[in-house]
């Protein structure tokens, strides 16, 4: 499969955006409600999901650098993120040393590139998460993706928000509670994570 | 027309004199206090009530409705259906029975000036930032920096918070009935944060003055923060206080620890607002 990928990714102005066999991604420019109705979002059927609208800081507004990431050349992982790394060039070259091979300059491209190495040496998701906050630098809260798994971990200065329901049929998570509210005809209770945490919940 | 009692205010802190140069700034004169008034703050009456559905409501719409009924003379407003929107109850500069039957998202209620207020759900981040005085008290749980920089008035959570609590806090009263984040506290002025159950790391860090009393275990303390000793005075006014809101803490209030800051520090007074009045 990679060398699939590698001979495809090397075909200029040719980009793939993903492979799995569980997960879709959907990668565009445009506002939530029109990318959703582009791509058909509301027929699409699954477990979970996780999406993210871009505030474009450190790298170029175009789809190579849109959220959810994957990790290339890796199955069915994705990630998406709010924050900065401050270690992502170090962290970068280290893994491409590995042989990992990144597809844009965005540091959130890192956290799905370290998640999709770990998982890939045999480490639960769980742990690889853990890891991560302290391989991380700078502020961060982000979302994990795979197959049967959904996660989301908090940098050590709790610097970015985020907002977590857990009910009896259902998770849900958000930067901010109104993202999630109208999901609901009734009030619900939600929490923040703290510092440091990692959170997975299993399909 | 107050009177200024210039040595105690002097001693106690306090200025009269003016700066020159691009860095002006002048201090508040009592002889002027007659002509400091509040733009858009109204005299309202507590029996008179309404209610806002603000289903279909933006911020900006709800927060126009409940000024608009201020200026009718309703003292007792319900907002129903927030639906978890930002920058709600903002900006209310006199008394007024506030309630909101859901949650609020963040900057809830930033900015206030004397209304009590009721949140029947949960806060996001920075509910309360700035506020100067009045009552605020959530039942659900609340978001990060809650309480920033808040001058006076009692900003009560009978669940948990998230992290910086009361950063930058001023003045008033931060009372929350479960845990707290982490550097709660950070750059506290002045003022009293009362956790009935865990904080975070780096508690008070940088303090400069204020109070903070943990019902519960402490991860870390911050920088330039210490143990202080608890008194007789200390344990009735937190007594005090927590049956004022029906908050318990797990352990009693005998064994709350206590926190300040281990700095000492000049050209510094840590009078209340209220307490600065006295003297004047």
């Amino acid at each position: 499969m990679q060398k699939l990928a590698d001979f495809i990714e090397d075909i200029e102005s040719v980009e793939i955006l993903s492979i799995g066999n569980s997960l879709e991604l959907v990668k565009d420019l445009g506002d939530a409600e029109g990318v959703s109705e582009q791509y058909g979002l509301n027929s699409f059927n699954g477990t979970h999901g996780i999406g993210h609208t871009r505030m474009a800081t450190e790298s170029d507004v175009d789809i190579r650098s849109a959220h959810p990431y994957w990790a290339y050349p890796f199955n069915d992982v994705a990630v998406v993120h709010n924050g900065q790394l401050t270690n992502y060039w170090t962290n970068r070259r280290a893994l491409e040393r590995k042989g990992h091979r990144f597809s844009s300059n965005c540091d959130s491209e890192l956290i799905a590139v370290y998640i999709a190495d770990k998982i890939s040496e045999g480490v639960d998701l769980e742990t690889a998460m853990r890891d991560s906050v302290e391989f991380l630098d700078g502020v961060f809260t982000y979302l994990v993706a795979t197959k049967d798994e959904l996660g989301m971990a908090k940098d050590v200065m709790a610097a970015k928000p985020m907002v977590v329901y857990e009910g009896d049929d259902m998770i849900a998570l958000a930067s901010e509670e109104v993202a999630i509210r109208k999901l609901f005809d009734h009030r619900i209770d939600t929490f923040d994570p703290y510092h440091g945490e990692v959170k997975v919940w299993q399909h | 027309m107050a009177t200024l009692n210039k040595d105690k205010s002097h001693e106690m802190g306090l200025h009269e004199e003016q700066l020159k140069g691009r860095t002006q700034q002048r201090f508040f004169s009592a002889d002027e206090s007659e002509n400091l008034t509040y733009f858009h703050s109204f005299d309202v009456d507590t029996s008179k009530s309404a209610t806002i559905d603000a289903l279909e409501m933006t911020p900006r719409e709800i927060n126009g409705e409940i000024r608009a009924l201020m200026e009718k003379g309703i003292g007792d407003i319900t907002v129903d259906n927030p639906m978890s929107r930002h920058g709600v109850g903002v900006g209310i500069l006199n008394r007024l029975n506030l309630t909101f039957s859901d949650s609020l998202g963040y900057f809830g209620c930033g900015l206030i000036d004397g209304p009590n207020v009721h949140i029947k759900g949960r806060v996001g981040w920075s509910c309360a930032e700035n506020m100067m005085a009045g009552t605020v008290v959530i039942e659900g749980n609340a978001g990060s920096t809650f309480g920033a920089a808040i001058r006076g008035g009692d900003l009560v959570c009978r669940g948990s918070v998230g992290a910086r609590t009361g950063i930058d806090q001023k003045g008033g009263t931060i009372l929350v009935g479960g845990n707290t984040g982490a550097f709660s506290g950070f750059m506290m002025q002045r003022g009293r944060m009362i956790i009935c159950g865990d904080a975070g790391m780096n508690l008070g860090d940088s303090m400069y003055d204020g109070t903070i009393y943990i019902g519960g275990e402490v991860e870390e303390l911050g920088v330039d923060c210490v143990l202080g000793e608890m008194t007789e005075l200390d344990v009735r006014y937190l007594t005090s206080k927590l049956d004022l809101y029906g908050i318990k803490t797990p352990k009693g209030v005998e064994k709350m620890q206590k926190y300040v800051s281990g700095k000492q520090l000049w050209n510094y007074d840590n009078l209340e607002p209220h307490e600065k009045k006295i003297v004047l």
